[in-house]
C-alpha cells in the first residue's frame, strides 16, 4: 500500500510539473524558432525563397540552385542513406558553405544564431516532426595516408567502379556523367576529384562522410554498407591525395 | 485528493495531446473475415504493341535494347499484370502475413521483381547479380529512401521498410531500370498474375474502399461491399492515358 500511494503522489507530482517543463522547452523553442526565422529573413531569403523552398529573388541567377529546405533532403549528412541530417549537420554546412557553390560560410554570424538557423530551417519540411532524426554514422580515427594506403585506396576506387561517374582521372567524366540528373530531373555532373575544393568541405572526415552516406537527392551512392571504416578511410585519403598540391607535384 | 484529481486531469491531457491516431492501427481476429475478394483487372481497348527501351550504357552486357515492363497485358484476355490491388477500411481481420524479406535482385539490367507488395516491416534485400554497376536510389514522395552502390560482386544491402507507403526505385546508372515497392500495414493487398486477377482472402463484411495502382495506368479506387459469406467479385478496366 505505501509502494502504491508515494506512486499516486510521485505520479502526481511528475504529471503536475509535465506541463510545466514542456512549456518552458516549447517557449524556448518558439523563441529560438523565432530568432531563426528573424536572421533567415535577414540572411538566407533572397535565395531560399520566403517559403524555403529554394525560389528566392536570386536563385534563377545561382548554378546549381539553393537548396530547397521543404523537401527535407539533404546532401551532407552524417546519417546514413534516407535518413534526415542531425543539427550538427545543418549547423556545419551552415558555418562553412559549400566550396563551388554560392552558399557563403556564415562562421560570422553569432553561433546562436546560427543554431536558432538550423531550428527554423527545420520546420520548412515535415519530416522533421514526422521521422525520428538520424543517428550518425561511427567515425573511427583516421588511419594515415600511407604509400599502401593510397595503393589500398586506388584498388577500392576501381572495386566500387567510382569511376563510371567520376573517371578514371577522377575529374569528372566517367562514362556515366553525362546521363545523370538529380532528384528535381535536372542534369547533375559528378565531383571533379582532382580539384582542392570538394563541396562536402576539405577536411579527410568530410570526405570519408561523403564517401559513407552518399549524397541524398543526387545520383552519389553510400557506400557505408559496401565498406567497412577502415576501407572508407583508405578511399577518402586516396580521394584527398587527388587534389592535394603535393600530389600534383 | 486534490493533486490525484489534478494529476489526473494532466495525465488526460498529456495523453490526449499525444496519443491520438488520425488512422485507427490494424488488429488481427482471424475469426472475423470469411469471404474472398475476387476479380480481374483489364485493359479498355487495344494493348499497345510491346516496347523496348534502349541501353545507352552497358550495352555490351545488358544489350542494345531491354523489354519494357511498364504495361504487361495479355492476350487476349487483355488481363494487366503487376497491378496493386489493395482493400482500404478494414480495421480488424486477419493477421498479417508471416514477415519475410523482400529480395530486389539487380539481374540483367533489370530490378526482380518489377511489382511487389509487402507488408510493413519486411526488410528490403538488394543485391546485384550483375557484371557491372548498378546503384539501387529508391524514393518515397520524392525523398530519398535509400541510396546505395551495388557494385558487381558486391554485398547484399538490407533495409528495414517500416512505414506504409510507396518506394520508387531507379538506378542512377541505367534510367530505364525501375520498380515499385508498396508496403502495407494491413494484410489486404496483391498483385495481379499475369492473366490480370487478383484475390484477397479472409475478408470481413463492411463496405471498403478497393485501390488500384498501375505504374502507367495510375490510381483507380472503388466502393466494395463485402457480404459476411462468400465472395465478391469485382472486375475493373483500366484506360489508357490520352
Amino acid at each position: 500500500m505505501p509502494v502504491t500511494r508515494l506512486c499516486v503522489v510521485l505520479c502526481g507530482a511528475i504529471m503536475l510539473a509535465a506541463p510545466a517543463i514542456v512549456g518552458g522547452a516549447a517557449g524556448d523553442l518558439a523563441e529560438t524558432v523565432a530568432r531563426g526565422r528573424a536572421v533567415y529573413l535577414e540572411q538566407c531569403v533572397s535565395c531560399h525563397g520566403v517559403k524555403g523552398d529554394g525560389r528566392g529573388e536570386a536563385a534563377a541567377y545561382l548554378n546549381p540552385p539553393p537548396r530547397n529546405f521543404t523537401a527535407g533532403v539533404y546532401k551532407f549528412r552524417s546519417t546514413m542513406s534516407g535518413q534526415l541530417p542531425t543539427d550538427d549537420d545543418l549547423f556545419r554546412t551552415l558555418t562553412l558553405g559549400i566550396a563551388g557553390t554560392s552558399m557563403d560560410r556564415y562562421a560570422g554570424l553569432p553561433e546562436q544564431d546560427r543554431r536558432a538557423l538550423v531550428a527554423f530551417l527545420k520546420r520548412f519540411s515535415p519530416r522533421f516532426a514526422q521521422e525520428e532524426a538520424g543517428t550518425p554514422i561511427l567515425f573511427p580515427p583516421p588511419r594515415p595516408l600511407t604509400p599502401e594506403s593510397a595503393t589500398r585506396g586506388l584498388a577500392i576506387y576501381e572495386r566500387m567502379q567510382c569511376a563510371a561517374c567520376h573517371g578514371d582521372g577522377a575529374s569528372g567524366d566517367g562514362p556515366l556523367a553525362a546521363d545523370l540528373s538529380d532528384a528535381d530531373g535536372q542534369p547533375i555532373r559528378p565531383a571533379n576529384l582532382t580539384r582542392p575544393r570538394l563541396k562536402g568541405g576539405p577536411a579527410p572526415e568530410s570526405v570519408y562522410r561523403s564517401v559513407m552516406t552518399g549524397l541524398d537527392g543526387t545520383p552519389m551512392p553510400s557506400y557505408g554498407d559496401s565498406l567497412s571504416p577502415e576501407e572508407g578511410w583508405d578511399l577518402a585519403l586516396y580521394i584527398l591525395s587527388l587534389s592535394s598540391p603535393k600530389e600534383k607535384g | 485528493m486534490k493533486s490525484r484529481w489534478v494529476g489526473g486531469i494532466a495525465l488526460v491531457l498529456i495523453l490526449g495531446s499525444t496519443l491520438v491516431e488520425p488512422v485507427r492501427a490494424y488488429e488481427a481476429d482471424p475469426s472475423v473475415g470469411k469471404t474472398t475478394v475476387r476479380g480481374r483487372i483489364t485493359l479498355r481497348g487495344q494493348a499497345p504493341p510491346a516496347e523496348r527501351m534502349g541501353v545507352l550504357r552497358d550495352s555490351a552486357f545488358c544489350g542494345e535494347t531491354v523489354p519494357s515492363e511498364a504495361l504487361l497485358v495479355d492476350r487476349p484476355s487483355n488481363g494487366i499484370a503487376a497491378v496493386v490491388v489493395s482493400l482500404e477500411g478494414v480495421t480488424v481481420g486477419k493477421p498479417l502475413p508471416e514477415e519475410r524479406p523482400l529480395t530486389l535482385e539487380n539481374r540483367a539490367c533489370r530490378f526482380v521483381p518489377h511489382v511487389k507488395a509487402v507488408q510493413v516491416g519486411s526488410q528490403l534485400e538488394i543485391s546485384n547479380a550483375d557484371p557491372v554497376l548498378h546503384n539501387t536510389h529508391i524514393r518515397k514522395e520524392g525523398a530519398t529512401f535509400l541510396n546505395v552502390a551495388l557494385p558487381s560482386g558486391g554485398r547484399t544491402i538490407r533495409k528495414p521498410m517500416t512505414d506504409p507507403g510507396r518506394l520508387d526505385v531507379r538506378c542512377d546508372a541505367h534510367r530505364f531500370m525501375q520498380a515499385t515497392i508498396h508496403i502495407f500495414a494491413h494484410p489486404y493487398f496483391t498483385v495481379t498474375d499475369q492473366a490480370g486477377k487478383f484475390e484477397l482472402s479472409q475478408v470481413p463484411p463492411g463496405t471498403y474502399t478497393l485501390r488500384v495502382w498501375h505504374e502507367t495506368l495510375g490510381l483507380m479506387e472503388k466502393t466494395v461491399t463485402v457480404p459476411a459469406q462468400g465472395q465478391a467479385v469485382v472486375n475493373l478496366e483500366l484506360e489508357l492515358p490520352n
